[in-house]
């Protein structure tokens, strides 16, 4: 190798090393992506999160405490404070929000694998519960799905180690989880994934169409369609 | 089409001997108990049980094991694969049956002394009950006319399944017959809705009846149905089994506050069980015709699993097995007991040191949900 084609090498690596420093440094720059802070001392290890429409982000906690005590972090002021509580577990709950901004809260946890039946609603705007009927067993994370109707689809969570999940979907009606007309097929996990109707859409190992369109009598008309492959 | 039932193995470990007994060790610990005044019946009152690990069942599923018969064979419902299944362990292996009715997930609720099984089946339309004797085709559990689906939640040793059909009338108790036919229970007055959880040999029926004031626990015996007995101050309550003697174990209690295990005797008269030194709370599962009764029980803030009998009264299984490395594993919960006196209880295996924060060692108290549930055959000692 002679001094020319050396000295060409040598500024060629240079300018490679330049180059890529030059990218890792601007990959890196809090102005693209983003960039951590310490934020306050949460109470609890927060098992559920909400970001309200107020802005601040709710939580409350589980998993050897009770749940029964939401907490609300502003992140603007960085100050954490306590909410109103729903007076019973909502650890293992599953959630949704309605299109009001309201939280809509189902089941909760007794003990592990066996939950509440419990429903309720938080308003946060009044920082207030409003507790309404309970569903037809226990529920320990069930899922909610938010319908096109504006309804919610309430479906499996575990009853407790004797019957296991719960078999039976609901959807309340006026506030009301009403005697449902039909006992259709359990979920096979618990917090199956909910999907927004009425379009087909399968998820991981079943898949179910729900149209509330259709006319469902306020109970909620599922239709099964085949296992995806 | 006719349904195909083929079995299918799965990959769960069995006939593993999950502890073993060192004369030794008893010997030093009992003679020191002797010494020191401690035996107590709680621990020493029988020989211990032999432990030995018959299935383990994945973690982050609904893990539910259900009965037990008299030559050991067990069923429940696990995560299987990507459904939920029913499975049976049966001569020391385990199998799902697998129906070409089931679209996705089934369970297995009930067996009994000839094998046969009783569970459910998610159909294209609803969930559907069924029985199967042993190397046959399952027998679909028809609904009430008028209703869309059946459930079976239990099986006598002569064939006849407890359960309940719904449909527009709500759910409904019903027993089927060795025939297939369904029969519903009387509704009781005040009652939204029922459902039949156990059945003996005479065709008594224990189960649990939704009120305005909640779950309470109800035997039907011939065409008559009646309220069970709650301790003092409780207003709900759930009768889950029944002995061919007609003695009916479940539990009373407080909505989602507190609950104890109890014990009806024939007239119906409702006993408290107790519970364990370290918890208030109780819940009896299962019960045998020497009037052995099984369950779990708070210890701490986890559970233990019980046997409760009338001499001794309620005990922590824990400490009724052949001593073993410490720290192995824990029972938390007895779902069975056949007429040997042979156990069926879950629990967990330790997680190991690492994975236990300080403040849990020495407990299986954390995360236990997200730990394989172990399935263990106790034998009691000679």
């Amino acid at each position: 190798m002679n001094m020319r084609t050396l000295l060409a090498v040598l500024v060629c690596a240079m300018l490679t090393v330049t180059g890529v420093v030059g990218r890792v440094a601007k990959a890196e720059a809090p102005d693209s992506v983003g960039q951590w802070s310490a934020g306050a001392m949460l109470p609890y290890f927060p098992v559920h999160i909400h970001m309200l429409p107020t802005g601040k982000v709710m939580l409350w906690p589980g998993d050897g405490i009770s749940g029964n005590d939401p907490r609300a972090w502003d992140p603007t002021t960085d100050v954490i404070t306590p909410l109103s509580t729903p007076g019973y577990d909502t650890f293992c709950s599953g959630h949704t929000f309605l299109t009001d901004g309201s939280l809509f809260v189902t089941g909760g946890h007794i003990q592990n694998f066996e939950g509440l039946p419990r429903t309720s609603r938080f308003n946060p705007f009044t920082n207030s519960w409003a507790l309404l009927p309970d569903m037809n067993a226990g529920r320990w994370y069930p899922t909610n799905t938010v319908l096109a109707n504006g309804d919610v689809l309430t479906l499996s969570g575990s009853i407790d180690t004797v019957l296991g999940n719960n078999p039976l979907p609901q959807v309340p009606a006026n506030d009301q989880y009403l005697a449902q007309p039909d006992q259709r097929p359990a979920y096979p996990r618990y917090l199956p994934t909910g999907i927004s109707c009425p379009e087909w859409q399968d998820i991981q190992c079943c898949a179910f169409r729900c149209d509330p369109l259709s006319g469902y009598d306020g109970y909620g008309d599922l239709e099964l369609c085949r296992e995806s492959q | 089409m006719r349904n195909q039932t083929r079995f299918l193995d799965i990959p769960l470990p069995a006939g593993i001997p999950a502890r073993y007994g060192s004369t030794r060790y008893f010997s030093l610990v009992h003679g020191l108990a002797l010494v020191f005044g401690l035996t107590s019946t709680a621990v020493f009152a029988r020989p211990p049980y032999q432990v030995t690990e018959i299935a383990s069942l994945p973690e982050g599923t609904s893990q539910v094991v259900r009965a037990f018969n008299d030559t050991g064979e067990a069923v429940g419902s696990s995560g299987i694969g990507s459904h939920n299944r029913g499975f049976v362990v049966r001569g020391g292996r385990v199998t799902t049956a697998e129906n070409s009715g089931t679209i996705d997930t089934d369970s297995a609720t009930g067996i009994n002394n000839s094998g046969e099984i009783a569970g459910n089946a998610n159909t294209a339309t609803a969930m559907t009950g069924y029985r199967r004797q042993r190397d046959k085709d399952p027998v679909k559990l028809q609904s009430l006319p008028g209703d869309t689906a059946s459930a079976a939640l239990g099986i006598s040793d002569n064939g006849m399944v407890a359960g309940y059909s719904s449909g527009s009338y709500g759910m409904r108790a019903v027993v089927w017959n060795a025939d297939g036919a369904a029969t519903a229970l009387p509704v009781l007055a005040g009652s939204t809705s029922a459902r039949a959880m156990g059945i003996n040999r005479r065709g008594v029926v224990v189960g649990v009846a939704d009120t305005d004031t909640g779950a309470r626990p109800v035997r039907w015996e011939g065409n008559k149905g009646h309220l069970l007995e709650l301790l003092s101050g409780h207003r709900t309550g759930e009768a889950l089994a029944i002995n061919d003697g007609g003695f009916i174990v479940g539990s009373s209690g407080e909505p989602g506050i507190r609950r104890r295990a109890v014990l009806w005797d024939r007239q119906g008269r409702v006993q408290d069980l107790g519970a364990l030194p370290r918890g208030r709370q109780s819940r009896a599962l299962a019960l045998n015709n020497r009037l052995e009764v099984v369950g779990s029980a708070e210890f701490g803030s986890s559970n233990r699993a019980f046997i409760w009998t009338h001499s001794a009264g309620m005990q922590d299984l824990n400490q009724l097995l052949q001593p073993g490395p410490p720290g192995e594993f824990v029972l938390t919960q007895a779902v069975g007991i056949n007429q040997q006196g042979e156990v069926l209880a879950t629990g967990q295996a330790h997680p190991g040191p690492e994975a236990i924060p300080p403040e849990f060692e020495g407990t299986y108290d954390f995360h236990a949900h997200e730990l394989p549930l172990k399935v263990y055959r106790l034998v009691p000692g000679k």
